[in-house]
């Protein structure tokens, strides 16, 4: 390659690009290979592949159980306080399924989306994964508000009920499971914040560049 | 598509274009430890996306769309748990080629990884021969976009490598052979 080349005008539409040398050592990568071997290493290959993606399912299933398994534990929890304590903690539980019927279903949708990445064009594959990046990010952002929503409303409920029955019967137990209740939500808020900002955020900035290099045209 | 019809095509596609997949690999990631990650990836959400491939597209079109997909939205994810290396088996595919031409590679590879990560697959495609309506099917660009992207980025890669000794030292690069 050389600069006359290079700066020619007409260059923009010349044929032979990148020049003979260059395309002949590009296509010298692939040679074909003996036919007494290719046939065992490709099986061997694919055999790899097909245990790669189950496993990889799996870790997908297993993110997903993760995910949505303690607030089903906390809707069990509230649905036997409403039956042997308060009613009025049934609305918790109803909270807690409606986060969890919430999430398998972003869950469900998101793996659909996902399936058409790989066979869409590079630009709509970006545009989705930036979406897809945006909602993970709100959703870790608030997770404090999802956990603390319902539980919130359980708290509120026990010692409205615990009032209610005796004004003068809040007990020093009532306070630590109080304080350990609001514990458990900073630590999830704070928690939540941290993969929103650790994780997510450059990931809506890594797409938004991307994007923004597609549309620089 | 029942498992035997799915293995057969992925072993045809691997059998006659499994150099796609390296150059996309290699042009994507500077380490090769990377480089195998990338190639795992790859190779797995091809075996996944079998099932949707009607024929309407060349096998070779297909394959670097979901390469260049995966490759452009590919982050190196240190926590994961690698289940196995298919590297092995893609590197005992591949021919091998001579420490010349490996050297004027790795450098052609540098200069390409020099690029935005989009131009980079205009590139390749480029390198590779495609259309530009080709192009455009697999990057959603117009061809006129393709063209003009296209021209900036080979303005940039031959700068580059007009610069790079390794090339312009070598009489098989120089201007007399051209």
């Amino acid at each position: 390659m050389n600069e006359r080349r290079m700066n020619d005008p007409s260059n923009d539409r010349e044929p032979t690009f990148p020049g003979p040398e260059l395309t002949n050592l590009w296509n010298r990568q692939e040679t074909p290979m003996s036919q007494a071997t290719l046939p065992h290493e490709l099986t061997r290959l694919t055999s790899t592949i097909k245990d790669d993606h189950r496993s990889k399912q799996l870790r997908l299933a297993w993110i997903n159980v993760r995910e949505i398994v303690p607030i089903a534990l906390f809707a069990a929890f509230f649905i036997y306080l409403g039956v042997v304590d308060d009613p009025g903690l049934f609305v918790s539980a109803a909270l807690c399924a409606g986060i969890g019927v919430f999430m398998v279903r972003s869950s469900l949708k998101q793996r659909r989306v996902e399936q058409q990445f790989d066979t869409s064009s590079v630009r709509e594959t970006i545009e989705r994964s930036l979406s897809q990046a945006r909602f993970h990010h709100w959703m870790y952002r608030y997770v404090g508000i999802w956990y603390c929503g319902p539980l919130g409303v359980a708290l509120a409920i026990l010692y409205i009920g615990t009032i209610r029955d005796d004004p003068n019967g809040a007990k020093l137990g009532d306070i630590f499971a109080a304080a350990w209740f609001i514990a458990v939500l900073v630590i999830l808020w704070l928690w939540g914040r941290r993969i929103a900002n650790n994780r997510w955020r450059p990931e809506v900035e890594r797409f938004e560049t991307l994007l923004a290099d597609v549309e620089n045209t | 598509m029942n498992d035997n019809r799915r293995e057969e095509l992925f072993t045809q596609w691997m059998a006659e274009h499994r150099g796609i997949v390296v150059k996309v690999a290699r042009s994507f990631t500077s380490t090769s430890a990377d480089t195998d990650d990338l190639i795992q990836e790859i190779l797995i959400r091809l075996w996944a996306s079998i099932d949707r491939y009607r024929g309407e597209s060349k096998p070779s079109t297909w394959i670097y769309r979901v390469a260049l997909n995966r490759a452009l939205t590919w982050q190196r994810d240190t926590s994961r748990h690698r289940v196995a290396s298919p590297t092995h088996e893609l590197q005992q595919l591949e021919a091998s080629t001579n420490a010349d031409d490996q050297y004027h590679l790795n450098r052609l590879y540098e200069q390409i990884r020099q690029l935005s990560k989009f131009d980079r697959s205009l590139m390749l495609l480029s390198l590779d021969g495609f259309s530009y309506a080709e192009m455009s099917e697999i990057t959603g660009l117009s061809e006129s976009n393709v063209g003009a992207r296209l021209s900036r980025a080979r303005s940039t890669l031959m700068a580059a490598i007009s610069e790079d000794s390794a090339f312009s030292e070598d009489s098989a690069f120089s201007e007399d052979s051209a």
